[in-house]
Formats: C-alpha cells, sequence, structure tokens
C-alpha cells in the first residue's frame, strides 16, 4: 500500500511538472514569436594595411564603411548579382546595417578617472581614440520577406564584393588620369615648355609625397625617390636647356603675338602696380599717425588686470596688412621684370642682325617695348620671326625627344604605383569573412535560452506545490503514526 | 503449567495499582526542556523535515529568479563620440566657439534620426529626449584641479574659494552619449520598451544625424560659381567674351584659394590631383589660352563691334569713376573722424606708492573704423586699376582700325576662342567635381564619430547568483529552523502542562 502511495505521489508530482513546462513552453514559444529578431545575412570584413587602426587607408585618408552605402556600390552588386531589376538602391540601403567592433567597456574608460590623490592608482587613462578594424554588415530581408536565404546572401556576398573593389580603387594611390588635353601642336615654344613643366612637376610633387610615405618600396630595385630624381633631372636639366636655348634665342612660332602678350601684360602690371604703390603710401601715412596705447597692468595680492584698448591687434593687423601690399608690389615688380627680359630677348633676335658687334659685346640691347609704336614692334617681331624659323625644327625635335623621355619615366611610375597598390591593398587586407544567416528558429540557442528562462521558474512553482503537497501528506502521516504509538 | 501461562501470569498488570518511578537527578525540576527530548523529536520527524528543508531551500533559489524575471533591470546603450575637427582636442565648434551638446537632443536631430526608422513600437521625440544622457569629460587638469579645489573645502582652507575661481573647467573633445530603455508613452503611466538591438539602432541613428546637423552648420560646402555658361560666343563680342572668361577664371582662383590647406593637398581618388594641381592648371589656362588671345584681340583690336564695345567700355568707366569718388569721399569723411575723434582717459592711482598717472586708450569702435579705412584704400586700389585698365582698352580701341583686318583672321580667333572656352568649361567642371569628391569625402563629413552603441545586460544567472547563494543559505537556516521549532514545540506544550499540574496539585 506504502509502496502504491509512493508510486501515485511520483505520478502525481510528474504530471505537474509536464503541464508547468508544457505551459513554460507555450509562453515562451509566443514571447519568442513577438520579440524575435529580423532574418538577416551577415558578413564581416576585417582590414588589415598599415593606418587601418587609425581609420587611415593606405592614401592616408579617412575611410568610412558608410560608402557602402553608396549608390555606385549597390547599384555594381544588384547587376552582379542579377538582381537589378528586382530591387533597387534604396529598397537594400534601408535595410543594410553596419556595426563595427569596439571593445564593450570603451564608454567606461573613457570616464574612468584615477585619482591624482591615490598614489596608489595605477595612472593608466582612459582609452584614447579607437579605430575598429572588423566591422559586421547586415542585410535584413524586410525589403522582401519572400527572399530565399540563397539569394540573400548571394546579394550581400555580391555587396561586400562591390564594396571591396570600391574600396582598392578609390582609396589606392591613383596616378594622374584627368581628362586634361594639351594639344602641344596648338602653342608656341614658350608655350608649350610652359605646359609641360607644369605637367612634371605635378608628376614630381606625387612622387615625392609617395617617396616619404613609402621609401622602403622598390621594385626591381626602383622606388618613387628614383621617379622623383628622374623628374627632376629632366626639369633642371633638359627643360631649363630648352628652354634657355627658347627664350635666349627668341625662337617663336608667332613672335608677334608673344610680344603683344608680355606688352599687354607688362601694362596691365603697370597699372596694378602704380596704383597698390598709392595704396601703400595711404597705409603708411595711417600707421604713422595711429597712437598705439599703453598696456597697464594693475596688480592686486590676488590678482593681475590688464588693461589694453586692443590697439596693439589693430596695429599688427594694420602692418600685416602693409607687408602684404609690400609683397605684392615685390612680385608685380619682379613680373614686369620678367616680362622685359622675355621681350628683350625675342627682340635680340632681330636686333642683332642691325646693331654693331661692340653693342652685342657690351650686352646693351635694352629695349622698352612700351614706348614703342605697334609699326615698330611689328617690324621687330619680322625680323625676330626669320631667325627662329631657321631653329624650330631643331626645338621641335628636342620637346619631342624631351616628351618621349617624359612618358617613359611616367610608365615606369604607373608600373611602380600599381605594384605598391597591389601590396597594399588587396583581398588578403580588406578580407570578407564567410557569413552568417540569421533567422529567428525554434531550434535556435535564442529560444531556447528563453525557454529555460521562462519554463524554469513555472517548472520550479509546480515543484514547490508538489512538495508541498507531499511535505502535508508525510505530516498527517507522521502524525497517524505518533497517535497509533 | 506451560511457559505461555507461566508468561501471562507474570505480565498481568493491576490496572489500579500506582507505580511510583524515582529518577536519580537531584536537580530535575519538572517544567524545563529537555533538549534529549527535543533532538529525539527532532530525529522522529526527520522524513517530515527533510521535504521541508529541500522546499525551503528550492524556494531560496528560485525566488530571485522569479523575482528578476517580473523586475529585469533597464538596458542603458552608450556611445563614445569623438570630434575629428578639434585639432587642440578641446571641446569646441568647428568655427572655435563653444558647442552646445544639447543639439543632440534637439528635435530637428531627433527627428532626422527616426526619420524611416521602423521600430516595434512608436517612440515619441520628447521620449527620447528624456532618455538621452550626455556625459562630457574634463580633461586631466581640470579634473585634478577640480580635485585639488574638493579636498582643499574638505580640508576648510582658507584659499578655497580663490583656488575655485582660477580654475577654468575644459572639457577634452570626447564625450558619452546614453540611451537608456523604457520610454514614456505619454500618458505617464505605462513605458514602451524596445528590443535590444532596436535601442542600439536608435542611438547609432541619433548620433548620425548629430554629424550630419554639425556638416550643414559648419561645414563650407559651397561648390565654386559658374560663370562660363552664361558666355555665348555668337551673341557676345570676342573681347567680352574674353574679359568673361578672365572674371570666371579669377573667381574660381579665388575660391581655390580660399580652401584650408587640408582642403587643398586632398588628392582625387578619380584624377589623382589635389587643388593646388589644379589651381596651376588654371594659371596655365590663363596665360596660354585666355591672356594669349585677349592681348592679340586687344591689342589689334578685332572687335565685330567697335561702337557698341567703346560704349560699354565708357558706360563701365563712368560707374567705376562713380564707385571711386564714393569710396574718396568715404576716405575723406573718415579721416576727419579719426583724427578728431576722443579717446578713453584712464587715471591710475597705485595705493603702496601713492602716485598715480593718467593715459589714453582707443575703444573698439575707434580699431573698427581704422579698420574701415584699411578696406577702402584696398578698394580704390582695386576700382583705379580697372580705371585705368579701361582707359587703356578705350584707347586701344578708337585708334585701331580692325573692322577691315578682322575678316582675315575671325576664322583663327574664333577657332582659338572656342578653345579657350572649352578649356575653360574643362577646368570649372573638373574643380566642381574635385570639389563635390571632397565634400563627400569622409576626410571632411566625419565631424563628429561615434562607436557603436554598446551596454549588455547581465546574464540573468550571473546577475543572481549572489542572490541565489544567500536564498541558499536562508533557505536552509530557515528549513532547519521550522524542524527544529516543530520539535521543540510539543516540549514547550508539555513543560507547560507539567506546570499547570503541579500548580494544581499544590493548589
Amino acid at each position: 500500500m506504502m509502496t502504491a502511495k509512493k508510486t501515485h505521489g511520483l505520478r502525481n508530482t510528474l504530471l505537474v511538472l509536464i503541464i508547468c513546462a508544457i505551459a513554460g513552453a507555450g509562453i515562451s514559444f509566443v514571447q519568442f514569436t513577438n520579440a524575435s529578431d529580423r532574418t538577416s545575412a551577415s558578413f564581416s570584413i576585417q582590414f588589415t594595411f598599415d593606418g587601418a587602426a587609425s581609420s587611415l587607408a593606405p592614401s592616408g585618408k579617412i575611410f568610412d564603411l558608410k560608402e557602402l552605402y553608396l549608390d555606385d556600390v549597390l547599384n555594381e552588386a544588384l547587376k552582379n548579382a542579377g538582381m537589378e531589376n528586382r530591387y533597387t538602391a534604396d529598397m537594400l540601403r534601408s535595410n543594410l546595417e553596419i556595426s563595427g567592433n569596439y571593445p564593450k567597456d570603451i564608454a567606461a574608460q573613457l570616464t574612468n578617472y584615477e585619482s591624482l590623490l591615490d598614489f596608489q592608482a595605477n595612472r593608466a587613462f582612459s582609452t584614447n581614440s579607437y579605430y575598429p578594424t572588423l566591422f559586421d554588415v547586415y542585410l535584413y530581408h524586410d525589403f522582401d520577406p519572400k527572399i530565399t536565404r540563397g539569394d540573400l546572401e548571394k546579394l550581400l556576398q555580391s555587396i561586400m564584393t562591390c564594396y571591396r573593389e570600391y574600396f582598392i580603387q578609390s582609396y589606392a594611390v591613383n596616378t594622374h588620369s584627368a581628362e586634361i588635353e594639351y594639344d602641344l601642336a596648338e602653342y608656341d615654344y614658350p608655350q608649350k615648355l610652359s605646359v609641360l613643366s607644369v605637367l612634371m612637376n605635378q608628376s614630381r610633387s606625387l612622387a615625392e609625397e609617395l617617396s616619404e610615405k613609402a621609401s622602403f618600396f622598390l621594385v626591381n630595385g626602383m622606388g618613387f625617390n628614383d621617379v622623383n630624381v628622374r623628374l627632376a633631372s629632366l626639369i633642371d636639366t633638359d627643360v631649363a636647356q630648352l628652354n634657355a636655348n627658347v627664350t635666349m634665342s627668341s625662337i617663336s612660332k608667332r613672335a608677334d603675338r608673344l610680344l603683344n602678350q608680355y606688352r599687354y601684360e607688362i601694362k596691365t602690371l603697370t597699372n596694378r602696380l602704380e596704383n597698390q604703390k598709392k595704396r601703400l603710401e595711404n597705409l603708411d601715412r595711417l600707421i604713422a599717425s595711429y597712437d598705439k596705447n599703453d598696456i597697464i597692468y594693475l596688480s592686486s595680492t590676488d590678482s593681475l588686470t590688464k588693461i589694453d584698448g586692443n590697439s596693439s591687434e589693430t596695429y599688427d593687423a594694420m602692418v600685416a596688412e602693409r607687408k602684404t601690399i609690400d609683397d605684392g608690389i615685390t612680385q608685380i615688380i619682379t613680373r614686369i621684370n620678367n616680362y622685359n627680359l622675355l621681350i628683350n630677348d625675342l627682340l635680340k633676335g632681330s636686333q642683332t642682325m642691325e646693331a654693331s658687334a661692340g653693342e652685342i659685346s657690351s650686352g646693351e640691347v635694352e629695349t622698352d617695348v612700351t614706348e614703342m609704336s605697334q609699326a615698330e614692334i611689328d617690324k621687330l617681331a619680322e625680323v625676330a620671326q626669320a631667325k627662329a624659323d631657321e631653329k624650330m625644327a631643331a626645338v621641335d625635335a628636342e620637346i619631342d625627344l624631351l616628351v618621349k623621355k617624359y612618358e617613359a619615366i611616367m610608365e615606369d611610375f604607373a608600373t611602380l604605383i600599381n605594384a605598391y597598390n597591389a601590396m597594399t591593398l588587396n583581398d588578403a587586407s580588406v578580407e570578407i569573412l564567410p557569413g552568417r544567416y540569421n533567422t529567428p528558429s525554434l531550434l535556435s540557442g535564442r529560444f531556447l535560452v528563453m525557454l529555460i528562462k521562462t519554463a524554469g521558474p513555472i517548472c520550479c512553482c509546480g515543484l514547490i506545490v508538489c512538495l508541498v503537497i507531499l511535505i502535508m501528506q508525510k505530516k498527517k502521516q507522521y502524525q497517524q503514526n505518533t497517535v497509533n504509538c | 503449567m506451560g511457559t505461555n501461562e507461566f508468561e501471562k501470569k507474570t505480565l498481568e498488570i493491576d490496572k489500579n495499582a500506582q507505580i511510583n518511578v524515582m529518577l536519580n537527578t537531584p536537580d530535575y525540576t519538572d517544567y524545563e526542556i529537555d533538549l534529549g527530548r527535543v533532538f529525539h523529536n527532532m530525529k522522529q520527524m526527520r522524513r517530515v523535515y527533510a521535504w521541508v528543508i529541500v522546499l525551503c531551500l528550492l524556494v531560496g533559489v528560485c525566488a530571485p529568479l522569479l523575482l528578476y524575471q517580473f523586475s529585469k533591470p533597464v538596458l542603458t546603450v552608450s556611445s563614445v563620440v569623438t570630434l575629428n575637427y578639434a585639432k587642440d582636442e578641446r571641446l569646441k565648434a568647428p568655427d572655435g566657439t563653444d558647442l552646445d551638446l544639447s543639439q543632440i537632443v534637439s528635435s530637428y536631430v531627433l527627428q532626422n534620426a527616426l526619420a524611416d526608422l521602423k521600430l516595434s513600437k512608436p517612440v515619441s521625440i520628447s521620449a527620447l529626449r528624456s532618455n538621452i544622457k550626455i556625459d562630457r569629460i574634463l580633461t586631466d587638469k581640470s579634473r585634478q584641479a577640480q580635485e585639488l579645489a574638493k579636498k582643499m573645502d574638505q580640508e576648510k582652507n582658507a584659499n578655497v574659494f580663490n583656488q575655485l575661481q582660477s580654475i577654468d573647467l575644459e572639457y577634452v573633445n570626447r564625450f558619452v552619449v546614453s540611451l537608456t530603455n523604457s520610454f514614456d508613452d505619454g500618458t505617464g503611466k505605462n513605458t514602451i520598451d524596445l528590443k535590444d538591438a532596436e535601442l542600439r539602432l536608435v542611438l547609432n541613428r541619433v548620433l548620425d544625424a548629430y554629424n550630419d546637423y554639425l556638416i550643414l552648420t559648419y561645414a563650407d560646402q559651397k561648390l565654386p560659381e559658374d560663370r562660363l555658361s552664361i558666355i555665348d560666343l555668337d551673341r557676345m563680342d570676342i573681347l567680352e567674351s574674353l574679359e568673361q572668361m578672365q572674371t570666371a577664371s579669377d573667381a574660381l582662383n579665388n575660391y581655390c584659394q580660399s580652401q584650408s590647406d587640408e582642403v587643398k593637398a586632398y588628392r582625387s581618388w578619380k584624377t589623382g590631383f589635389n587643388l593646388n594641381d589644379w589651381m596651376e592648371f588654371l594659371q596655365m589656362l590663363r596665360e596660354v589660352n585666355i591672356d594669349y588671345l585677349y592681348s592679340y584681340v586687344y591689342t589689334n583690336g578685332y572687335v565685330k563691334n567697335k561702337s557698341t564695345m567703346l560704349m560699354n567700355y565708357q558706360y563701365q568707366l563712368r560707374n567705376e569713376q562713380s564707385n571711386l569718388d564714393q569710396i574718396n569721399s568715404n576716405i575723406q569723411t573718415l579721416d576727419s573722424i579719426l583724427k578728431d575723434y576722443k579717446k578713453d582717459n584712464i587715471f591710475v592711482s597705485m595705493q603702496e606708492s601713492g602716485t598715480s598717472r593718467s593715459t589714453s586708450t582707443t575703444t573698439d569702435y575707434f580699431n573698427q573704423l581704422i579698420m574701415d579705412q584699411v578696406t577702402n584704400y584696398s578698394t580704390v586700389a582695386q576700382t583705379e586699376t580697372r580705371i585705368s585698365n579701361l582707359n587703356d582698352q578705350i584707347e586701344m580701341l578708337s585708334v585701331s582700325d580692325s573692322s577691315s583686318n578682322l575678316a582675315n583672321v575671325a576664322e583663327n580667333i574664333n577657332t582659338e576662342l572656342v578653345r579657350a572656352l572649352e578649356a575653360s568649361r574643362n577646368i570649372y567642371s573638373q574643380i566642381k567635381a574635385h570639389m563635390e569628391e571632397v565634400q563627400a569625402s569622409p576626410e571632411f563629413t566625419h565631424f563628429a564619430v561615434h562607436t557603436a552603441a554598446s551596454g549588455e545586460q547581465k546574464n540573468f544567472l550571473s546577475a543572481n547568483l549572489t542572490k541565489m547563494i544567500i536564498g541558499f543559505v536562508l533557505g536552509g537556516v530557515i528549513g532547519c529552523g521550522l524542524w527544529f521549532m516543530a520539535s521543540l514545540l510539543p516540549e514547550l506544550t508539555r513543560s507547560h502542562s507539567r506546570k499547570e499540574s503541579k500548580k494544581e496539585a499544590d493548589a
């Protein structure tokens, strides 16, 4: 009888527990359904190139993963995935989420403060700026709840791949590739050399930047500094020699036009010079009349007060303005002198034909072209032109050779840059890690945790009830035994 | 007699007989509690109270878990915001003024943050604002000064007031923004709880919107003006077109010059050029294309309609002359004002030495007038230069006899003019595209960057572990206590009844 009672008791207890577990599972299911996360695919992207921890790309620029939202990237991704007709970039953009991996306690680290008066405190102060190098990218399926797992993962993979390509392209070092066309044949020789000088100097500037950034980088024994040196040599030697030849020998296709230009520049600059000088005089007069105040400090036991009507700042501003005007005047005078020299060089060719040997050897062939009449200038120009025609063919050949040398250097430069980009930015330094598919599932760990958290306490309550009943039964039994005895 | 009969005889008890048992315990009193009996009772009740102890232990362990389910702590997520533009690492606006952090919770920012955001439950802007907290971070120097002042105050140091006055609190260019869950639903009775992931998303969006606000307010996003599209070569005269190109080129150059060094050094990933390179191209364009042609046309007076051009120049000259007269008049007026201006007198008396001194000082208004005069001189110089150039142009046009020669060179000039205009427009579009790339690049749109919003609630087991251990111990103690009390109770009852019996017997 006792055994039967025990079995009955155990059975009832089990029954209560099973009912509680079922009730708990039901409540968990309802809670899970209401609070479940959205279905998403996710990939991680990791940056391992030098500078990534400071959010700096190899080109030295700050990068931001939010560029993943750009139309260029999303449209390309849709095209590559073959879904450009199904979805648009806007649909994807609102369902993309990027999250960088930061230390979880970064806010606490920043607000933590070790007291100055605590001499035993470890003086490790707060975290400075932290930039993650690992990012998680999520694509939620809300734009198309019926999209299959395969399609969602394929689409996100395509987005990540396109973003990587965009990143490599936009944060790599780029060679000069703007559509600036200068047809050298259309220009006169001084202008040709001017154009070539500008282009070469810009290339040299880029080579110098890169040689400072990556002085270690060599391809077949050649580095960026070598390119810099070659360009410098080209500019300082070849271009300089050509310039000297063209200028001193007055070689020009249209000497009259060059003369007109130089004359016009001198006239304009002269007008400006006169007015700047007047301005300088006025300002000097104002500065001389300005009474700069004394600076007075009132001292007391606790403080020091300065009394100043800001006259120092005003005076300094006027003097700074004066210096700017003075520098401007110097520049104008220099330019006028340069143009005068160019004019003299241009006309020297013609004048040497007419001047005596003595005048030539003494070098005194100064000409004030601004005082000449147009007819005089035209005559001189004709003579200069005739002389120049003789030398033009040779100069043409030299300029062609110069251009070829420049192009050869630029080819080597481009090779170096491409190799440098391939080394710093590649699939390994911008790595896309395997993806995951996240969907609420009854077999997921999240549901199991929720089940335990919900059903567990309910089962405990059931067990408590069962125990109370058991205790009451045991007590009754004990009392009965006591009475019998 | 058999054994049974013997046993029967010996075991018969006289029910009326009285049996007295004397225990040899000299100090025994009838109403004291016998612990031995109590333990004996405990031993007898062990089967029952073992279950009671198990029940108490179970309740002790489960109670904290159950309470946690009903009163789960509210999640707070935090994000660290860093102001990237602050070179001196101080909490200032990009223009150097004080930064108003309350803009983070302004309606504009919060509205933009919540725009197009689908949340499981709607949250109002005011509720969101109430749950956002911003913590500024003092610099180490300021914290130390504050700490010392506090210490002095605690020690009742007499100089604490002076110390406090000398403290100028400074904040670093980083601060922490926190968002707490559980938003007011507007009625004041209920609260709205967002999911953890939604809470983080909302904070991230708020900080993104704040960054956009800073860009809108402080970033110079002006693109270069297009003064070239208005040039119509068919409608305008040659000189007029070229002058317009010169003006456009100057304006573009001024625009580029006004950019900061960082902007000028930014190298485009599309072209490989930076703004300094483009300025060189612009200068080259000006010399090689525009001025080269302009000087040719200007010197030879190659214009389509000489009389119209002369009339234009004379009209411009008249306007410039009028401007010049006005500025010269302003200069004279200011000169006389400055000459007669009375400065402030200051009288300084020094108590210690008994001496005194008087001096004068300029006012801010006087200094402003001085700088206005400097500007006037600059304007005069520019106007007079333009007047001189206009006079030269009028003189040149007047003496030239261009109409007969223009036909010979019109085609070449036109070709060059078209080339110059195309080159100018090309440079302009390249510079505009370059500036668009600059203004969209992270380099110049990262005013306020923030870490990902983070904040975790502890695992429910680890959060309650201490309470569970305390509950377990308490449950055990209570269970054992109940067991003891249940065993003690009969002895107490017995002792009480003995007392009563003795009293009755004594009575």
